[in-house]
Order: structure tokens, then C-alpha cells, then sequence
């Protein structure tokens, strides 16, 4: 007996065109960027062919999901904070290709490398990545759900660029920086 | 002259974990230490909340087991208002505790154990990684990510959301099953569980022969185990009673409420975690040749108390488990056959519960009043016995807050098994990437929690492997850091 046709049981992410996947920890401040980024888009129309993921800390857990899938997303956006040592509240775009590939030295999922998964999600999967950081102020080393004013006046700001960028058109029509 | 091995963090905040092993003159292992980083500031961060908020926030703790964190402070949140849930409501949260172990078995055994089985230990990484088995073997993958798919939308039917769950509440479950959903899901966890006997049957014929000489050799250790059982002695993941196991077999049982006055906690000025141990078996000792106080948790320690499993298949696979085996099983790389176990029974679970007419009972929630009390909750997690303590003030604000998480019940093991591994595996200086693969090896067994506190996608990670000699010299390195 099965549990049903494969494209019945997919998750959004794996089963939407384009995935905004928002990652980071609402328990560490400003890591908790991308969360805040995917509660504001979910607060407004997200088009069917699309889904957008608040993946906390558990973004691995997808992206494995979405490398092994027969049917992945064409078009994946990672929005994180990320400490670059750039503006605080600056939000660009993370050429992928510049994050370097690093040995897996994985003791638990916990540590898995997700820059490796990402890269491995567009070479070997053919799923295009674009990856929207914004530098933080600060990472704090205790738990705090104090946002630095720079970061917290970048979320809208980013939620509405990736909602114009991806989320207005479907992808055959998004231009994706190569 | 002697050196040392370092396996060391980038950085304090972004390091979770530092492993070094020291050689002495002659190239042998002369110490190890493995420190791991602990939450920071959770207990400052939750003094002063709703107690109610708990359930919720704890899901941000960590990544891939957010459901036991969220299981485990409802059932504290339970204890502090002083009700016990609905018999639907305790299935319910018992369903989503059984889908969410199956998942993570799954994702631990083929992530993570399963490349360095199928592969080998002297594979590179290159291919020593999950898309190297996919690569050899298709089929395998398409089967894993579907049960795996299936495991998400039975969460999702269940509880509304997979990830970040909001569902258990204090007095119960926010949401009951309707007879649609539960008809829904049945034919997913059916297909779980063929998904689980295969994967059993596969690791017994495909891989574990094939590392006879490993299982009973890498990161060997003595040690007693912690677990939780049922009133028939039966392994229960969701709710029962501690049992503390020591290595001759002999054990006690405790509520999970009495914990302190069974474990106490070690601090060693190197670490940043602390170590638990058991009080009353003596000081706390990790001598390899005289170890004393110290238990494990997590898949190997769960079969070891346990009389036996609550469901047919699994309860067959444990009794040809011990028989060879014995009991308790002391071979560190038996965690990954005790997992598969595990997924068995928490698979069969899933079929019980979606079979029981109580789960689709519409009662699930009792009121709660706020009170000043003392809470504990406790559930096993995929990576051991998890246990949260609150205590609120007449409000039911929260004035104190301790958890012990299963990587910090194993946190003296984990350190004996790496001195032991590395002990048998480094002779006289000679040490090669396969060596300190295998000291990874015994390591990823215990699939340690490394804190998901923060996300990086720079590619930087929190542990590296250094080699030095005494003079501060880097002489070789495993590493994830550019």
C-alpha cells in the first residue's frame, strides 16, 4: 500500500517552482534576519507557484530533502545574515560561486555544511541558487531577541526586493544574475 | 618530542566544538579532551516569560529536533500547571514525538553513518557524503527522500506545521485529528514502516558485516546507560520512567522529576559543557581502565534498559539485536544498528496510534491556571534523554530554567571514546586522514548536538582538526574551515 503519487506527499519545498528559503535563529538577535524576512513576505500574496519557508536553524533538513527529490524547485532564494564586515543593514546579493568549498568534517547534522549543499543543489541538481545576505551589527554570543535598528530597517527593505525580483512573475520570465 | 592534535573551533561564538589529543614522546596518545560549546544566556533569556511561551521558543533551539524541545516543555509546562492532557491529546503529542524520530533516524542513518558504511572510512569526502551514495546507488536515494517526504506531510496533517511546531500546549494539543486527516496519513506511516524494514534489513546485509572488526573496536568504552521505559519495561520514546543502567546490567528507575537526586553534574576547567554523571556510583572517573558515574544516552542506551519493544517487528529485531549482542551492548558503532532498530519501532508506533480510536477524539486540551511551581519534562530525543526544568513565580512567569540535552548526558562518553579510538588508532606518531576520519567516526555515533545557535552560510564552520607539536606547530589537519 502506498502513501499516495509522489507529487501528492511533496513539500513546498520541493514541490514549488521558486522557494525562498529564510533562514537563522530568532533566539540570537540579528541571526534571526531571515525569519523576520519570511514573516513579513507571508504577510502579504505569495503566487502559487511559489512558497516562502522560515527554515530557522533546520535549513539542512530541506535542502537534503530537495538534492535527493525527483522533483526540485527551478529557482532557489536563501535569505540569511551573514558577517562580511560590511555596512550593518546592507543587503546584496551572495555570488555562491564565491563561498568556498570546504570539507565535510560532519558530526552531526547539526554541522553540515550548507554552503556544500547549495553548491552540490546547482551543479549536480541543476536548481539555480541566488542567496540575498544582509550584514548584521552584531552576533550576539547570548540569547537575545534584540534586532539592531540597521538590521531591523533592512527587512522590509529586502522582503520587498525579493518579492519584486521572484515573486512577481514565474521563473522561465526572472532574470538570475549568472 | 610530544605533540599535540587539536580538532579546534575558528572562534569561541562561531565554535561549538574543539577536540585535541595530545601525543607524548613516543607518538602515542597521552590525553584527549572533546569540549563542547552549550547554549549561552538560555536561562536569562526565558526568566521573566509566560511559562506558556516556552513550547514555542524552545523550537529555536535547535534545527533538527525541534519537536523533542517542544515536547518536552509542554510536558514541563504540564507539570507546573498541575494537570495531566487528555488521553487524545497525549497520543497526539506521541504521534508527532513517533513521525518526527523516524524522520531524523532516517536523515541520521543516510546523511551521516550510512556514507561512511556504504563508502568506507578511508573514502575521500568528496564522496564519503550522501550524494556518493546516491551515486552508487539511485534507488536508494529515491527511496529515503520519500520517506522522508512522507514524514513531513504527516507532521503537517497532524499538526499544521512541520517545521517550528506551535501544536502542544500546556493541558494538551491545539488541534485534533479529524477522521479525513487520520485516513490521509494511515497509508503514509504504512509506507514508513516498509521503508524502515528495508532499511534495516539493508544495513544488516549490505554494511555492517562489512565493519565486524570496527564495531568491535572503534570507540569502545564501559560505560552504564540512561533511557526511558514503559510501565512494562518496554522502550517508550514519549512518556515513562528513567532508568539508569550500570555496566553490569543492574539498574534503577527513577521519575524524571527526581533527576537530581540521581545525576549531578562534573566540571572540568577545559570544558565549556558540564558532564553529568551518576551520583551514586562513585566520583566522577573517565580513566578508561577505571571509568565511574558515567552513563550514556541516545539509540544504543534506550535498547540496552529497555526489556523489550511494544511492537511485533521491532521487538524481533531487538531480541536478534541482544542475542548478539548482549546486554548492555557496549560497542560505540552499535548506535547506528540500535537507530535502525529505533526507526522500526517508532514506525510501527505511527501505524498503532493512526489505528487507535482515541485519536480522533475531539478532547484535547484541559485549562490551565498559573500558579508558582516547580515543572519537569521529559522526552527521549533522537540524541538522548532530554529533560526541562521550569519554575515559575503566582503568575506563572519564569524564574528558572535547566535543561540537560543528550549530548550533554554523553559528553563524558563521547570524550572516552575519542581517547579510545584515538589510543588504539595512533602508534608511535603514525597517524593518516583515514586515522582521524575514524576518530570522526566514533564521534558521528553519538550524532552529537553541536548547538544550532547560529546560522553561517560563509562555509565556515565549528570544528576543525589541527595537529601540533608541542611547540605550536601545525603538523596536520582534518578541517571544514577554508
Amino acid at each position: 500500500m502506498t502513501g499516495g503519487r509522489t507529487e501528492e506527499i511533496l513539500p513546498d519545498h520541493c514541490a514549488k517552482d521558486v522557494v525562498v528559503l529564510c533562514c537563522g535563529n530568532v533566539l540570537y538577535g540579528d541571526d534571526g534576519f531571515g525569519p523576520a524576512v519570511a514573516a513579513r513576505l507571508n504577510a502579504g500574496p505569495i503566487p502559487d507557484w511559489a512558497a516562502v519557508i522560515d527554515a530557522g536553524t533546520g535549513v539542512r533538513e530541506l535542502l537534503f530533502d530537495m538534492v535527493l527529490s525527483e522533483r526540485r524547485p527551478r529557482l532557489v532564494v536563501v535569505v540569511d545574515a551573514v558577517d562580511l564586515g560590511r555596512e550593518p543593514g546592507d543587503v546584496f546579493e551572495f555570488p555562491l560561486d564565491r563561498v568556498p568549498r570546504v570539507q565535510v568534517c560532519e558530526f552531526s547534522v547539526h554541522q553540515a555544511p550548507t554552503s556544500n549543499l547549495l553548491q552540490q543543489l546547482e551543479e549536480l541538481a541543476g536548481v539555480r541558487v541566488v542567496v540575498i545576505a544582509c550584514q548584521v551589527a552584531t552576533m550576539p554570543e547570548e540569547m537575545t531577541d534584540e534586532m539592531s535598528p540597521a538590521v531591523e530597517a533592512a527587512i522590509a527593505r529586502a522582503a520587498k526586493t525579493i518579492a519584486d525580483r521572484f515573486l512577481r512573475e514565474p521563473v522561465s520570465a526572472i532574470a538570475v544574475k549568472g | 618530542m610530544s605533540k599535540t592534535i587539536t580538532i579546534a573551533p575558528v572562534s569561541r561564538i562561531e565554535g561549538h566544538a574543539k577536540v585535541t589529543i595530545r601525543l607524548d614522546d613516543a607518538g602515542n596518545v597521552a590525553d584527549t579532551q572533546v569540549n563542547v560549546v552549550e547554549l549561552r544566556g538560555f536561562e536569562k533569556f526565558c526568566v521573566g516569560r509566560p511559562v506558556e511561551e516556552l513550547p514555542r521558543i524552545v523550537t529555536s533551539i535547535c534545527g533538527v529536533c525541534p519537536w523533542h524541545h517542544h515536547l518536552a516543555s509542554a510536558k514541563a509546562n504540564d507539570a507546573i500547571f498541575g494537570v495531566t492532557p487528555p488521553p487524545t491529546a497525549t497520543k497526539l503529542r506521541d504521534l508527532c514525538q513517533s513521525i518526527a524520530f523516524c524522520s531524523d533516524k532516517i536523515l541520521h542513518f543516510f546523511f551521516l553513518a550510512g556514507p561512511d558504511l556504504i563508502m568506507g572510512p578511508d573514502a575521500d569526502y568528496s564522496v564519503r557524503n550522501i550524494l556518493g551514495v546516491i551515486d552508487a546507488d539511485p534507488e536508494l536515494g529515491r527511496k529515503v527522500v520519500r520517506a522522508r517526504h512522507l514524514g513531513s506531510q504527516m507532521l503537517g496533517i497532524a499538526s499544521g506545521k512541520s517545521i517550528h511546531p506551535v501544536t502542544a500546549v500546556p493541558g494538551g494539543f491545539s488541534k485534533p485529528l479529524t477522521e479525513a486527516e487520520r485516513q490521509r496519513m494511515l497509508p503514509m506511516a504504512e509506507e514508513v514502516l516498509e521503508f524502515a524494514k528495508f532499511a534495516i534489513a539493508f544495513a544488516k546485509e549490505k554494511l555492517f558485516p562489512k565493519y565486524v572488526d570496527e564495531i568491535e573496536t572503534l570507540g569502545v568504552i564501559e560505560t552504564g546507560f540512561l533511557g526511558t521505559v514503559a510501565d512494562d519495561g518496554t522502550l517508550n520514546v514519549y512518556d515513562g520512567t528513567l532508568r539508569l543502567m550500570r555496566p553490569d546490567g543492574t539498574y534503577e528507575e527513577f521519575a524524571a522529576s527526581q533527576y537530581k537526586d540521581f545525576i549531578s553534574e562534573h566540571i572540568e576547567p577545559w570544558s565549556y559543557l558540564k558532564f553529568p554523571y551518576a551520583k551514586k556510583w562513585g566520583a566522577f572517573s573517565m580513566d578508561l581502565d577505571a571509568p565511574s558515574g558515567i552513563y550514556r544516552t541516545n539509540a544504543l542506551a534506550r535498547i540496552n534498559v529497555a526489556d523489550g519493544m511494544a511492537t511485533p517487528l521491532a521487538q524481533a529485531e531487538f531480541e536478534e539485536f541482544r542475542e548478539r549482542y548482549g546486554r548492555p551492548a557496549q560497542q560505540t558503532l552499535l548506535y547506528n544498528y540500535a537507530r535502525l532498530v529505533e526507526l522500526v519501532y517508532n514506525a510501527e508506533h505511527v501505524v498503532e496510534l493512526l489505528n487507535d480510536p482515541e485519536i480522533t477524539g475531539t478532547e484535547t486540551r484541559v485549562p490551565v491556571t498559573p500558579r508558582a511551581a516547580r515543572g519537569v519534562g521529559c522526552v527521549e530525543a533522537p540524541r538522548g534523554t532530554l529533560i526541562h526544568e521550569y519554575e515559575t513565580d503566582d503568575d506563572g512567569l519564569v524564574t528558572d530554567v535547566n535543561l540537560i540535552v543528550g549530548t550533554t548526558h554523553n559528553n563524558a562518553p563521547i570524550n572516552m571514546s575519542v581517547r579510545q579510538a584515538a589510543t588504539s588508532l595512533i602508534r608511535n606518531g603514525s597517524y593518516d586522514q583515514g586515522t582521524l576520519n575514524r576518530i570522526e567516526m566514533a564521534i558521528r555515533a553519538y550524532d552529537p548536538c553541536l548547538s544550532c545557535a547560529t546560522h553561517r552560510l560563509d562555509g565556515t564552520l565549528p570544528v576543525r582538526v589541527d595537529l601540533f607539536d608541542s611547540a605550536g606547530e601545525r603538523v596536520a589537519s582534518l578541517t571544514n574551515t577554508p
